[in-house]
C-alpha cells in the first residue's frame, strides 16, 4: 500500500456514513479506515491516515460511536483512538490494553473493553481517555483470557468469550462485576439483540484438535428473562459460521457461513438458501443499514490485496460494490 | 385497514374465525437428500385443512397437487420445492430443500511403493487400504488373488509359498457401487538387487550430469538391499576410494566420465559430461523477472485451491499450464506454496546471476511472520552446458542447519494419490517415516491436495530434511514455528534484508550468496554465476487446523535497489 498522503487533509464528512475497519495483516502496521456514503455510493479510503497524518495501526478491529465521536479500537497496537466523526482527526486515545478488542459505553463516564489473552476486561473513562478499572473474569488467566463483543440490556451487559472459551458472561454495570454466565458451545464469536430481549450468539464449534474433541457449530438464542439457551440450531460439522449482524428492527438476523444468510428471529429452522451466494469470495465482514435494510459484505479476497464491499439490496439483489483497505472486517455505521 | 377474517357460522348461529392451516414436515430442518436416480416421498402433515388444496411447485412452476408428493431424481444438484396448502381458514406455505447427492460408492487409497510389491516366498504382507464411504448400508470388502477369492474384510495378509506373480484384487461394495483396484504382487526365493540414482528433479531424470573442469559432481546410489559401506564405485572403469551410498566425484579434464555404481550385485551407470561453460548473458545477471521452469510441489492446502486466496483454476492440469501460472503469479508478486517437505519450484533468471563482492546476490520474496516461519532449501545451478534447462547439477545453498542435528541430507519421500476427494494424503519415507498431510476442509475445500499435473499415482521427492520446530501451546491453542538462524527461504532469518520489511505489506526478502554452495558432502564450491535457483521445503511439519508446513515463494531479484 502507497502512504502517499503528504500532509493531514481536511475532511467535511457531515451526515450518514458507514466506516469501513481494515484489518491490515497481523504485524504488517498497515491496518486503515475506510468511508463510505451510502447516499452518494462513494468511498474514501485511508482517512484516519489522511486526516491525522499518522498510520492506524495494527489491525483494526471494531469501531463503536458514542456522543458525537467515533471509537476505533487497533487491537496489535493497544490502543483505542477518539476520532471525530465529520473530520476523523483524532482528538484523544487511550493505551495501556494488553490487546483491545471491542468498546462498549455503559454511559457517558462509563465504557468497558474486551480483550484477547487478558482475563480483564478494563473501565474507562471516555471522558478524560483514561483506564479506571477492570472486571475480572473468573476462571481465565492472562494467556487463556478472551472477552469480544458486548451488547447492553437494562442495566446489563452480556459478552461473549470467544479463544478457547464457551461462555456469555451477565456484568451488572452499577456494580462492574460479573453476576452470572452461561455456557454454550465452543468460541462464542459474536453476539447481538433482538427486538424481543433475546441473545443471538453463533459458536465456531471445534475440529478434531480442539481441547474437547470435535463439536458441531452452532447458532443460540437465549432468553434474558432467566438467561437461558431458549433454543439451538445446528449447523453442519465443518461449517464455519461467523459474524452475526442484526437489522435496525431486531427482527432480524444475518451471518456468514461461506454464504451469507438471513433469518427471522421468530423462525423455528435455519433458512434453508443463502440471501447471498459465495462467488470466490472471502466473506469477512458484514453489517446491516439500520435504516434501510441493505446488507453489506466485506470480501478479504486474499488477505493481501485490498478488500472489496459489496453492497445488496434487503432482496439480496447487487447495488454496488467498492474497493476499501486489506482485510476489511468490520463495519460502524454513523447514523447523523 | 379492511381485514378479511374467515369465519364459519356455528350451530347457535354465532360466526367464529376457522383456525389456520398448519404444515408440518418430518424434517425439522425442511432438508432432503436422495440420492441421483432416488425417489422422494414428501408427506407433511397438515392440520385444520379439511377441504384445503394442496400444491407443490418448483420456480413457480406447480409439480404435484395434492399432499404427498411422490419425485423421482435423475440429477444431483440443490433444488427447492414449495408446499401450499389453501384452506377455508386460511392460506399456509412451506418451503423444503432437496439435496439431490451423487451416489458414493467406496473409494480405495492403497498405497502401493514405487516399482510395486515384492516380497519373499512365504513371508506376510498386510494390505490395509483407507477407504471412504464404508459407514453406509452394505459395505463390505472382498480380496481376490488370480481371480481366487481369498478374504474378505477391510485388510488382507497376502502369503505364498511359491514364487511368481500374483495378480491381487479388492473390491470394496456398498449400496452405492462397488469399486475394484488391482496391482501385482512378485514373490521371489530371495530379494532381488537394485540400484538407481538420485534425479536431478522430477521432470530432469536422466542420468547424465554436466559439470565443469574441477568442479564437482554429486552422485547418490538409491538401493533397497544394499549396507552403507557396500557399495562398489568405478570411473571410467577405474575403481574409486569411496564405499557409500553417495560419491562426489570432480572431473579435472574436459570429456565423459562414466560412472558405475555395484550394490550387492545391481549395478547403474550414470554419464558425468565435463564440459567449458557457457559465458552468462551480456545483462551479467539483475533484475526480478525470473520463469519457473519447474513446479513440482508436494501436497498441500494451496494445491489446486480455487479460492481467490489460492488463484488456481481447476483446469491447470498438465506441466506448462502450472509453470505459466507459476510464472505469472511470481510477477504479481504473490505466493507460489510449494506444498509439504520436499515440494519445489524451479525458476532460470534470463540473464543468470553473477556471484559478486557484496553480502549478498539474489533474494527471495516470502511471507513468513514472527511465529510462522516456513524454512525452504535453496539450490542453484549453472546452466553449464548452455542448453536452457536445469539438466546440469545442483548446489545446495549451505544454511546454519546444514550439518545440525537431526538433519537429513538425500532424504526421499513418497507421495501417494488418495482413492477418493476430500482425503488426507499419505506419504512414506525410503527410510521408514511415513504420515498424511492433512485435508483440512472448511479452510481449502479443493478435491484434492495431490498436484493435478503429476500423472502418477504416486511420486518421489529428495531433498534436505530439517527437522521440525513446530510447537503446539495448549494453553493458547496456537501453533507457532519459530524461525531457522539463517540461510532459508521464508524464514525470518538475520539475512532478512533491511528495507523489504514487515511494514510495508510487501513481505521479506530474505538474501543469498553464491559463495554458500556446497556439493552433497558438505565441501565447498566456486560458482562464478548461476542461472537456476530452487527453493524446496525443508521441513515436514503439521500444525494442526493451520495444516502442513509448506515454504512459501513471493518473488526473485538480484536488484537489491528496489528492495532498499
Amino acid at each position: 500500500m502507497e502512504w502517499d498522503y503528504g500532509t493531514p487533509e481536511h475532511f467535511d464528512f457531515s451526515g450518514r456514513g458507514l466506516f469501513i475497519l481494515n484489518e491490515g495483516n497481523f504485524q504488517y502496521g498497515n491496518a486503515t479506515l475506510s468511508y463510505y456514503d451510502p447516499e452518494r455510493d462513494s468511498v474514501s479510503n485511508e482517512v484516519f491516515f489522511r486526516a491525522n497524518g499518522m498510520k492506524l495501526g495494527d489491525v483494526a478491529q471494531s469501531m463503536t460511536i458514542h456522543n458525537g465521536l467515533g471509537w476505533v479500537v487497533v487491537n496489535h497496537s493497544h490502543v483505542v483512538f477518539a476520532i471525530d466523526l465529520i473530520t476523523f482527526k483524532e482528538r484523544g486515545r487511550i493505551t495501556g490494553f494488553t490487546s483491545p478488542r471491542y468498546i462498549h459505553f455503559v454511559d457517558d463516564t462509563k465504557a468497558y473493553v474486551t480483550q484477547l489473552w487478558d482475563n480483564r476486561i478494563v473501565i474507562i473513562d471516555p471522558r478524560r481517555y483514561e483506564i479506571t478499572g477492570y472486571i475480572d473474569v473468573p476462571a481465565m488467566n492472562q494467556t487463556s483470557g478472551s472477552t469480544e463483543q458486548m451488547v447492553q440490556a437494562g442495566r446489563y451487559v452480556y459478552v461473549n468469550c470467544w479463544s478457547y472459551q464457551r461462555k456469555i458472561l451477565k456484568i451488572d454495570t452499577e456494580t462492574d462485576r460479573i453476576v452470572d454466565e452461561l455456557e454454550v458451545g465452543f468460541q462464542p464469536n459474536s453476539l447481538v439483540l433482538d427486538c424481543y430481549n433475546r441473545l443471538w450468539t453463533i459458536t465456531d464449534g471445534a475440529g478434531y484438535d480442539a481441547p474437547d474433541g470435535p463439536e458441531t457449530p452452532a447458532l443460540y438464542c437465549i432468553d434474558l428473562s432467566d438467561f437461558a439457551v431458549d433454543r439451538r440450531f445446528e449447523f453442519y460439522p465443518g461449517d464455519t459460521p461467523s459474524e452475526l449482524a442484526i437489522d435496525g428492527e431486531g427482527e432480524k438476523i444475518y451471518w456468514i457461513n461461506g454464504d451469507v444468510w438471513c433469518m427471522d428471529v421468530s423462525a423455528t429452522r435455519l433458512p434453508l438458501r443463502p440471501l447471498v451466494r459465495s462467488r470466490s469470495t472471502i466473506y469477512y465482514g458484514l453489517t446491516v443499514d439500520p435504516v434501510s435494510g441493505d446488507v453489506y459484505v466485506a470480501d478479504a479476497v486474499d488477505y493481501q490485496q485490498n478488500g472489496t464491499v459489496y453492497r445488496y439490496a434487503p432482496t439480496g439483489l447487487l447495488t454496488d460494490r467498492f474497493t476499501v483497505g486489506v482485510t476489511p472486517g468490520a463495519f460502524c455505521w454513523k447514523l447523523n | 385497514m379492511l381485514m378479511l377474517v374467515v369465519c364459519s357460522c356455528n350451530i347457535d348461529g354465532e360466526y367464529e374465525a376457522l383456525p389456520k392451516p398448519e404444515i408440518r414436515f418430518d424434517h425439522d430442518d425442511g432438508i432432503y437428500t436422495v440420492k441421483v436416480g432416488g425417489t422422494l416421498t414428501l408427506a407433511p402433515d397438515v392440520t385444520n385443512g379439511d377441504d384445503a388444496r394442496c400444491e407443490w411447485s418448483m420456480d413457480g412452476v406447480v409439480v404435484c397437487t395434492g399432499r404427498v408428493w411422490i419425485s423421482e431424481w435423475p440429477e444431483a444438484g440443490e433444488y427447492y420445492a414449495l408446499f401450499t396448502v389453501t384452506a377455508p381458514g386460511g392460506v399456509a406455505r412451506e418451503e423444503v430443500r432437496i439435496d439431490v447427492l451423487a451416489a458414493t460408492p467406496p473409494t480405495i487409497s492403497l498405497s502401493i511403493p514405487p516399482g510395486g510389491i515384492t516380497l519373499l516366498a512365504g513371508s506376510t504382507y498386510t494390505f490395509a487400504p483407507r477407504y471412504q464411504h464404508q459407514d453406509m448400508e452394505g459395505f463390505s470388502v472382498a480380496w481376490y488373488v488370480n481371480g481366487d477369492k481369498a478374504a474378505e474384510g477391510a485388510e488382507f495378509g497376502f502369503r505364498a509359498q511359491s514364487t511368481g506373480h500374483y495378480r491381487v484384487t479388492v473390491e470394496a461394495s456398498n449400496i452405492d457401487g462397488t469399486t475394484v483396484k488391482e496391482f501385482e504382487v512378485t514373490v521371489v526365493d530371495s530379494m532381488p538387487s537394485k540400484v538407481t540414482f538420485m534425479p536431478l528433479s522430477y521432470f530432469e531424470d536422466a542420468d547424465v550430469r554436466y559439470t565443469v573442469p574441477g568442479r564437482p559432481v554429486s552422485v547418490q546410489a538409491i538401493s533397497s538391499g544394499c549396507a552403507e559401506g557396500d557399495y562398489v564405485w568405478s570411473v571410467n572403469g577405474n575403481e574409486v576410494a569411496c564405499r557409500g551410498s553417495l560419491m562426489v566425484y570432480t572431473p579435472e579434464a574436459l570429456g565423459d566420465y562414466i560412472v558405475k555404481v555395484n550394490a550387492s550385485g545391481a549395478e547403474a551407470v550414470m554419464k558425468i559430461v565435463c564440459v567449458n561453460a557457457v559465458a552468462p548473458g551480456p545483462d551479467g545477471g539483475s533484475g526480478s523477472e525470473v520463469d519457473v521452469v519447474e513446479w513440482v510441489p508436494a501436497p498441500g492446502q494451496f494445491i489446486g485451491e480455487t479460492s481467490s486466496i489460492g488463484g488456481m483454476t481447476s483446469d491447470i492440469v498438465t506441466r506448462t499450464q502450472a509453470e505459466r501460472w507459476a510464472t505469472a503469479r511470481l510477477k504479481s508478486g504473490k505466493f507460489v506454496s510449494l506444498g509439504a517437505w520436499g515440494g519445489y519450484l524451479t525458476v532460470k533468471f534470463p540473464h543468470g546471476v553473477t556471484a559478486g563482492s557484496g553480502q549478498y546476490d539474489f533474494a527471495i520474496k516470502g511471507n513468513a511472520i514472527d511465529t510462522s516461519n516456513e524454512p525452504g532449501i535453496v539450490w542453484v545451478m549453472q546452466d553449464v552446458n548452455g542448453n536452457g534447462l536445469p539438466d546440469d547439477e545442483w548446489y545446495q545453498l549451505r544454511g546454519s542447519d546444514f550439518s545440525a542435528v537431526g538433519v537429513s541430507h538425500g532424504k526421499a519421500v513418497t507421495y501417494y494419490r488418495p482413492g477418493g476427494a476430500r482425503m488426507d494424503v499419505e506419504w512414506t519415507s525410503a527410510d521408514g517415516l511415513s504420515g498424511m498431510v492433512a485435508y483440512i476442509g472448511g479452510s481449502h475445500n479443493q478435491p484434492f491436495y495431490y498436484p493435478a499435473w503429476i500423472e502418477p499415482e504416486c511420486y518421489t521427492l529428495y531433498g534436505t530434511w530439517l527437522p521440525s520446530r513446530t510447537v503446539y501451546d495448549s494453553a493458547t491453542g496456537q501453533w507457532s514455528n519459530p524461525p531457522f538462524a539463517w540461510g532459508y527461504a521464508d524464514n525470518l532469518g538475520s539475512d532478512m534484508i533491511g528495507g523489504g520489511d514487515t511494514q510495508s505489506g510487501l513481505g521479506q526478502w530474505i538474501g543469498f550468496s553464491i559463495s554458500n554452495a556446497v556439493a552433497a558432502d558438505g565441501r565447498s564450491v566456486s560458482l562464478d554465476h548461476i542461472d537456476f535457483v530452487k527453493v524446496q521445503t525443508g521441513v515436514m511439519s503439521s500444525g494442526g487446523r493451520l495444516g502442513e508446513l509448506s515454504t512459501e515463494v513471493c518473488g526473485f531479484t538480484t536488484d537489491f535497489g528496489v528492495l532498499l
